[in-house]
């Protein structure tokens, strides 16, 4: 009895046997015939390989997902709009107001991500994170400062800059110029949706936004590379992209930072250079005491390192490699502007 | 209707861009006593030295050179008033005005010329626009030439 069940062969076996002569037949007519390496392919068995997921799946091919997202994909999803909170904006006295703010953002349909600065949370690389998720409009809560220090990051991406402003007047005087109002009307501004590009500073690689002040040094200064300033007694210089000047209360302006321009403000020492600004506007005043130069270029060389303020940040260098970058931000302005 | 409603979504972000206005290539420029250009200075807006230049100086529009300026450069320009020193030729498209108190050493080559009395002027002087009236001797030989050709 076991011997014929030996000898009986099972019907999987029968298959394997048949299919093993099927393929010795396809080999040796290859060899004979000189069949074609395709023809080959479809007589020779291919193996088949199934994943225990795709088992598990009813045999239905699974789509390897990789470990890195996808930005396309992370880009689609982001929320258009990201509010950041400066430090100080988070203190008890400002909670009401920024419970209207956030009310009325959420009726204008434009409330979005919400990031609140500290210790640990870098002002620059929330912007840079956001503009990355494809967020397209960043919006600062603070003042004058927590807007320049944005404006580095945001000057290296696409992203629209906005601002609410907190505070005084005196440490928003940007938002003034650039037409943005206190409290909820700002919310409303944020709304219109006026959009001015404005021109950004480039020193050493760094954006700025207002100006440089440098301090009088030993020091020449290379325009356009077309010609070079040089000052017989020490001088005070200012290389203004946006600057406003306040007299009798009113906000004068100098520079525009609209025009593709630098302006390289000379100041020669004898008396002090806050005076020399105001006499600016003076129009009696027959002897002018400050140069002013408008350039695209320009380049402040040093004997030795010396001392130089870009957007109040001070910096130290024996070089400075200054240009302008024409329409480079994008930033939200009111109707009352002055650019 | 998903199409219409995502469209609206789009439009609601997008803004309304305004234009720049440039205006600082013609602003003027100011050389203060106490600062000194070297090089070719090429401007668009009027100039207005008290300072020291040594090199060129070309505007599209007004140059000024005050009292205590020192100018050691070819200067080009629409009007020019002088109350200075300038070394160089100057070549001025429409007035060139000199102050009691300026002193050019150089060519000069102008449309409208105004010297005030005490006004130093050292060199040739040409006005733009006028034609050379020939001499009297010259005038001659022409006449005979052209009746040659004539016949």
């Amino acid at each position: 009895m076991e011997k014929k069940k030996n000898s009986e062969k099972s019907p999987s076996r029968i298959v394997s046997s048949s299919l093993r002569e099927l393929h010795e037949r396809a080999q040796s007519s290859l060899k004979e015939k000189a069949v074609k390496p395709a023809a080959a392919a479809l007589i020779r068995p291919k193996p088949i390989r199934i994943s225990l997921k795709e088992a598990a799946s009813g045999g239905a091919p699974i789509k390897r997902v990789s470990a890195k997202p996808n930005p396309a994909a992370v880009r689609v999803t982001g929320p258009v709009y990201s509010y950041i909170y400066d430090t100080f904006v988070q203190e008890m006295k400002y909670v009401k107001l920024i419970r209207e703010l956030e009310n009325r953002l959420v009726d204008l349909g434009i409330s979005g991500r919400t990031h609140r600065l500290s210790c640990f949370k870098n002002l620059r690389e929330i912007v840079k994170e956001d503009a990355a998720r494809g967020v397209k409009t960043i919006v600062v809560l603070g003042n004058d400062e927590t807007l320049i220090r944005a404006v580095d990051a945001a000057g290296e991406t696409d992203a629209v800059l906005g601002m609410i402003p907190f505070g005084t007047e005196k440490e928003n005087r940007l938002a003034k110029i650039l037409g943005l109002g206190f409290g909820t009307l700002s919310c409303d501004i944020l709304s219109a949706r006026l959009l001015q590009k404005i021109d950004l500073g480039l020193v050493n690689g760094h954006y700025f936004l207002t100006n440089i002040d440098i301090p009088a040094a030993d020091f020449f200064v290379n325009c356009d590379d077309k010609y070079k300033l040089s000052f017989l007694k020490s001088a005070d210089i200012r290389i203004c992209n946006f600057l406003g000047w306040q007299e009798g209360g009113e906000e004068k302006l100098i520079s525009n930072p609209s025009d593709g321009l630098l302006e390289t403000v000379a100041y020669a020492k004898s008396a002090g250079f806050l005076d020399g600004m105001k006499n600016l506007f003076k129009e009696d005043t027959n002897v002018k005491k400050l140069s002013v130069f408008y350039n695209k270029k320009i380049e402040v060389v040093g004997e030795a390192p010396f001392a130089a303020w870009v957007d109040g940040r001070k910096v130290l260098n024996k070089k400075l490699e200054i240009t302008v970058v024409p329409a480079k931000l994008k930033i939200i302005v009111g109707r009352g502007r002055q650019i | 209707m998903y199409n219409n409603m995502f469209k609206k979504d789009d439009a609601a972000h997008n803004f309304e861009e305004l234009e720049s206005v440039a205006g600082g290539e013609e602003a003027e420029t100011i050389i203060a006593a106490g600062v000194r250009v070297d090089g070719n200075f090429n401007s668009r807006g009027n100039v207005m030295i008290e300072g020291i230049v040594k090199g060129s100086i070309k505007t599209d529009k007004d140059l000024t050179i005050g009292e205590k300026a020192k100018i050691f450069a070819a200067v080009s320009a629409t009007n020019v008033y002088i109350a200075g020193e300038a070394q160089g030729n100057i070549k001025a498209t429409g007035r060139l005005e000199l102050s009691p108190t300026a002193r050019i050493f150089g060519d000069v080559e102008v449309k409208t010329l105004v010297v005030a009395p005490g006004a130093v002027l050292n060199g040739k002087c040409a006005m733009i626009g006028v034609e050379v009236p020939a001499e009297e001797g010259d005038k001659e030989s022409n006449r005979n030439k052209n009746g040659k050709e004539k016949e």
